[in-house]
């Protein structure tokens, strides 16, 4: 294996270097769309995971379509504004599922749609502001097992482009300062997310729905970077959730703290060799994710919880970027991403290949196409993943 | 083995970094060693490479203009900003290439490019007072090449609509008669400019030109120099006359059109009645300016051409008084007397904008271009890491809100009941 990675790397090395290979990647900048003042996009993506589980020798399928589109408008040259939508479509098959005579389970529906306005109030001060419109799909269907394939679309190993549609109308003001020192740009932010209550189902009774409250977040970030031929970058994000609440009927009559997710800390830095054709991106990612809690789970005691999705994880990846020509682009990278639970023990670990890349067709209009390839275990090994996705787009500005 | 598995990667990573040092990477060194005519090779190579041309112009434009080769940096920066292309840099080096050149026009608005994309502000008055003393250099050479070629063939040619206010002789005179005369040519000139159907020449270009031709201020009224001026200025028409202050205070106007092409002198009917106001007078010029001219205003424009400027007569020399500082390039002394003419009448606008350029002149003065040129590099830059660092603390703070992407996994999770099956770990 180790074999093939260190065969398959190389290849693509030359095949880069060589300028021969003509492929496409997520991390590619619709170029299309620089020094416009409008843009509009739509990057859909196939994302296909193959789990297997080597004990009971059971296959589950997972794809997803998602069709995400963005507008952008670049007010001034100090103001801009971001639209945002998902639309998907997720499919869950496993094959015991199958022997049930259910051929596969369907998720689809429409995403909330998301304005993000960013304006630069001074030369080092500048003010986030976002909201969230509730127009995405907030409830599943027990009868059709949505539920079933909802659970995956958050798992952390299998990456998803889109997972909740729809959540409840919330906002999000933010703040962030940075000044350059001795060559070294530094600076701080702050974020507020407020999210309001909405009706969601129980995954567990999805017959009933209660008004569920996502609690807010609190982030705060700071970071360095220096250089310029050879950049370094480190950030540190901290984020605080409160509790999140569920009140309804029945036993939720009165207001239960339902979940109280523990702060996050992530930590990324990467170092980049960057000349006007080529890039060199190493970089790294921690994410620490401190205990969870579900605070009214007893009433005598107060449970410290591992929820299977509340992983660490650790990322590690190698891009090059080169432009191969004046109007094309590509990139590959390399990825590893590594999960652990609270206890340190490796829940999975992920390699991934990814070649994107972007050729300029006339001059407002932008091929984007990607391929991303993965291979992975998990739960000791004991479950194989493998899995690709790819997108094709075409961007253009204004 | 691991010392030939080093060594393979190592060979790698030369080679790629090797490949990756383009043309233009060549040339940017050389170019920041100031050995500018060997990156000009290499800048030249980079865009015949065909890959990311626009910098490779840009690059190459900025060293024939470190090499003072004015004209042929304008030439490539000129396409590294075409497009609409959003380059500061290449818009500042081509502003500044421009100016040097004597291509005024163009450096204005490569100057007012390089506003739109600067954020700066300290470097946005830098350049606002440029772009003042560019437009004062633009009217320096008008009068010069009016001047040097007077004599040429086309120096009988005048404009249509083009019209000179020129100074009006004011007997027997306030305390200060020049400051009377600058103040009532500039708010009528003020006027005859919200005229779309005239031309109106400028006070600050008329006075360049009396200053160029050097005539003194009793010269200037002199009807051979008036036609000379007109000439010049190649307008068709130029406006001449006397405001006479009767004992009593009152004024009487006696106004005359000059026809350049034909050499006439008309009288313009101004009302029989004198007039005790020297405001409304003014505005009683101005109409029976425009009935000379057959232009009658009305409805937005008869109510913009009533409104006045101000009212108040000490205001009013003060303005003159700062507008003759001005002209004698004593731009210190002009911003007091026009702070002074604004604490005497806050709403008077003109007096406002004549600060504002007496201000960026004073500052202009003091300029050196090669400053704002290190202050532009170095902010440019110190702006694009501060973006960078910005679009990095934007993610990191609103993941939330942006689409997810592989390494933006939802951190909440969609945690389920407590039904559901979790391992619940007990703490000991």
């Amino acid at each position: 294996m180790k074999f093939f990675r260190y065969i398959l790397f190389s290849s693509l090395i030359c095949c880069l270097s060589s300028g021969y290979l003509r492929v496409l990647a997520d991390t590619v900048q619709p170029i299309a769309t620089k020094d416009r003042s409008f843009a509009i996009y739509s990057i859909p993506h196939l994302q296909n995971w193959s789990v297997t589980n080597q004990v009971d020798k059971t296959q589950t399928r997972l794809r997803q379509i998602s069709i995400p589109w963005t507008a952008q408008l670049q007010l001034s040259n100090r103001t801009g504004m971001v639209l945002t939508q998902s639309n998907a479509i997720s499919e869950f098959n496993l094959d015991k599922l199958d022997d049930q005579g259910k051929s596969g389970l369907t998720l689809q529906g429409m995403g909330d749609m998301r304005l993000k306005i960013k304006h630069q109030l001074f030369d080092s001060l500048m003010l986030i502001a976002g909201t969230n419109f509730p127009a995405g799909k907030t409830s599943v269907d027990p009868e059709a097992d949505e539920d079933e394939v909802l659970k995956h679309l958050f798992d952390d190993t299998l990456d998803f482009q889109t997972g909740r549609l729809g959540e409840g109308w919330a906002f999000d003001i933010g703040t962030a300062y940075a000044r350059q020192l001795a060559g070294i740009t530094f600076g701080i932010g702050a974020n507020y997310l407020y999210k309001n209550t909405y009706l969601r189902q129980l995954l567990n009774d999805p017959t009933r729905k209660v008004n569920y409250n996502p609690g807010t977040d609190i982030s705060f970030t700071s970071g360095f970077s220096a250089g310029s031929v050879l950049q370094f970058r480190s950030d540190f994000t901290y984020i605080i959730h409160t509790r999140q609440t569920i009140h309804g009927t029945g036993v939720f009559d009165k207001e239960k703290n339902y979940f109280e997710q523990g702060p996050d800390l992530l930590i990324d830095g990467g170092i980049a060799y960057k000349r006007q054709r080529l890039k060199l991106d190493l970089f790294g990612q921690l994410l620490d994710r401190e205990a969870s809690s579900r605070p009214d789970a007893s009433k005598s005691n107060r449970l410290d919880i591992v929820d299977r999705n509340q992983n660490n994880r650790r990322i590690y990846a190698l891009r090059i970027t080169y432009q191969t020509g004046g109007r094309s682009t590509i990139s590959a990278t390399v990825e590893d991403k590594l999960l652990e639970d609270q206890n340190q023990e490796r829940v999975a670990s992920v390699l991934s290949y990814y070649l994107d890349s972007h050729f300029q067709l006339t001059s407002p209009i932008g091929l984007t196409l990607g391929l991303k390839i993965s291979n992975g275990r998990m739960d000791e090994g004991q479950t194989r993943l493998s899995g690709y996705g790819c997108y094709a787009a075409l961007t253009t500005g204004f | 083995m691991k010392f030939e598995k080093f060594g393979i990667i190592v060979y790698i990573l030369t080679f790629i970094l090797g490949c990756g040092v383009s043309n233009y990477d060549r040339g940017v060194s050389f170019l920041g060693q100031e050995e500018f005519d060997t990156a000009i090779p290499y800048f030249e190579a980079a865009i015949d490479s065909g890959v990311n041309i626009a910098d490779a112009h840009r690059e190459l434009g900025i060293t024939y203009y470190k090499k003072e080769m004015a004209q042929q940096a304008a030439n490539h920066l000129r396409i590294a900003t075409k497009n609409g292309r959003k380059d500061s840099r290449a818009a500042f080096f081509l502003a500044v290439a421009l100016e040097e050149n004597g291509d005024f026009d163009e450096a204005l608005d490569a100057y007012r490019k390089f506003i739109k994309l600067n954020s700066s502000q300290s470097i946005g008055q830098d350049i606002r007072s440029r772009i003042v003393l560019v437009k004062g250099k633009k009217d320096n050479q008008f009068v010069q090449e009016a001047v040097t070629g007077e004599l040429g063939a086309n120096s009988g040619k005048t404009l249509d609509n083009r019209i000179v206010a020129h100074y009006l002789e004011i007997t027997p005179g306030s305390a200060d008669p020049v400051a009377l005369q600058k103040s009532l040519t500039s708010l009528l000139i003020s006027d005859l400019a919200k005229v779309d159907q005239v031309d109106v020449v400028r006070r600050s270009l008329l006075q360049k030109l009396i200053n160029m031709i050097d005539l003194d201020q009793d010269a200037v009224l002199n009807t051979k120099n008036i036609k000379r001026i007109g000439h010049l200025l190649r307008a068709k028409h130029v406006i001449s006359g006397k405001i006479e202050e009767s004992s009593d205070g009152a004024f009487r106007l006696n106004l005359f059109l000059n026809k350049i092409d034909s050499n006439e002198v008309q009288q313009i009917s101004t009302p029989e009645e004198e007039k005790n106001d020297l405001f409304e007078l003014q505005k009683t010029l101005v109409f029976s300016i425009l009935e000379s001219l057959n232009i009658q205003p009305v409805g937005a424009l008869k109510k913009a051409l009533l409104k006045r400027e101000t009212e108040s007569m000490s205001a009013l020399i003060l303005f003159g008084q700062g507008l003759d500082s001005v002209d004698r390039n004593d731009y210190a002394t002009a911003v007091k007397l026009l702070r002074d003419a604004l604490s005497e009448d806050p709403d008077f606008e003109l007096a406002k904008k004549v600060l504002n350029e007496a201000e960026a002149l004073e500052v202009a003065r003091g300029q050196d271009l090669s400053l704002i040129e290190t202050n532009v590099v170095r902010r440019i830059k110190s702006q694009s890491a501060i973006h960078d660092r910005f679009s990095h603390m934007d993610s990191a703070l609103t993941r939330e809100f942006a689409p997810p992407t592989a390494a933006d996994a939802t951190l909440e999770g969609d945690a389920p009941p407590p039904e559901t099956s979790i391992t619940i770990i007990v703490k000991q």
